[in-house]
């Protein structure tokens, strides 16, 4: 009789320890076990990370230039990253292409008809 | 609260230039840190971190101090830019942890750096394992060293939502560490 008991004992310890463990993922069920350890070591993990000086200093000028424009009533723009500038470029390049060719070919079309 | 006398500072910045260069030395590290840890490079960082200044002062003017610290308005521009900067690469965050642990390290407890390094990469793969807003939660709470109230007003949750996030993704981190045969104690 008892040994018959004991897998039927064992599943609803498992179930029990289941439900218990999504319960306190829930955060309904207090954890038995403390969470401070953890903590620590992702705090040792994750340090604060400061800028360059070089970076810094050069922001905190960029900025005060910025600053003192806007106090003239110009308009405050972030400049654009040369990458950026780059990409927008060539974008503008390919584009101009395109039309200069559309603009070609549709003018040698139209002086065929016209002879 | 704002303090006192950072309130001045903000007001004296609306119309002097060397006031919000003041601002900016105070804000400039825990802002780049931050973005740091989101974006993972520091080439990113960098341009975050410009331009999360740079617009700040182009909207100066619209700052009002309703209770919240400015640093907590300073954190909402930083993590509109980097949500924006994810949406744009379709990225995950890359949190760039090795180095900055295994250096402290070494002057310590040079023994001890092989094994500290294989766990901290381990860590740093549960991290990334992690969703985004979990992520950025834990970066706030241990980089930043914000209250659930400051993380809530950047990440426009309640302060219950906060501590109740930060509750779930603490015991999902120790679950996946431990499945990692990798306790935490």
């Amino acid at each position: 009789m008892r040994g018959a008991l004991q897998p039927a004992q064992a599943r609803l310890a498992y179930l029990g320890s289941f439900v218990g463990q999504q319960l306190q993922e829930a955060g309904l069920l207090p954890i038995s076990e403390p969470l401070e350890p953890l903590e620590d070591v992702v705090q040792t993990a994750l340090h604060p990370v400061g800028p360059s000086p070089s970076f810094r200093e050069n922001l905190r000028s960029n900025l005060l230039i910025a600053a003192e424009r806007k106090m003239t009533g110009l308009v405050v723009e972030y400049p654009r990253p040369f990458r950026e500038g780059i990409v927008l470029g060539l974008s503008m390049g390919l584009l101009a292409t395109i039309l200069a060719t559309l603009a070609l070919v549709f003018r040698s079309r139209f002086s065929q008809h016209g002879r | 609260m704002v303090e006192q006398g950072e309130s001045a500072l903000i007001q004296a910045a609306k119309v002097d230039p060397n006031a919000f260069s003041r601002l900016y030395e105070l804000y400039v590290d825990r802002i780049y840190s931050y973005i740091f840890h989101r974006v993972g490079n520091v080439h990113d960082a960098e341009d975050l971190t410009s331009r999360t200044f740079f617009r700040a002062l182009s909207h100066l003017e619209e700052y009002e101090d309703k209770g919240a610290p400015f640093s907590a308005w300073l954190y909402r521009i930083a993590h509109n830019l980097v949500a924006n900067w994810h949406r744009d690469r379709s990225r995950r965050p890359v949190v760039a942890l090795d180095d900055l642990v295994i250096h402290g390290l070494l002057e310590e407890r040079p023994d001890v750096v092989a094994e500290s390094k294989d766990n901290v990469r381990m860590l740093t793969e549960v991290i990334h394992k992690l969703d985004i807003t979990r992520q950025e939660l834990l970066v706030l709470k241990f980089t930043e060293g914000l209250s659930n109230a400051e993380i809530g007003s950047i990440m426009r949750r309640s302060e219950g939502a906060i501590k109740s996030l930060y509750h779930r993704t603490l015991l999902a981190m120790r679950k996946e560490l431990l499945k990692r045969g990798l306790s935490a104690k």
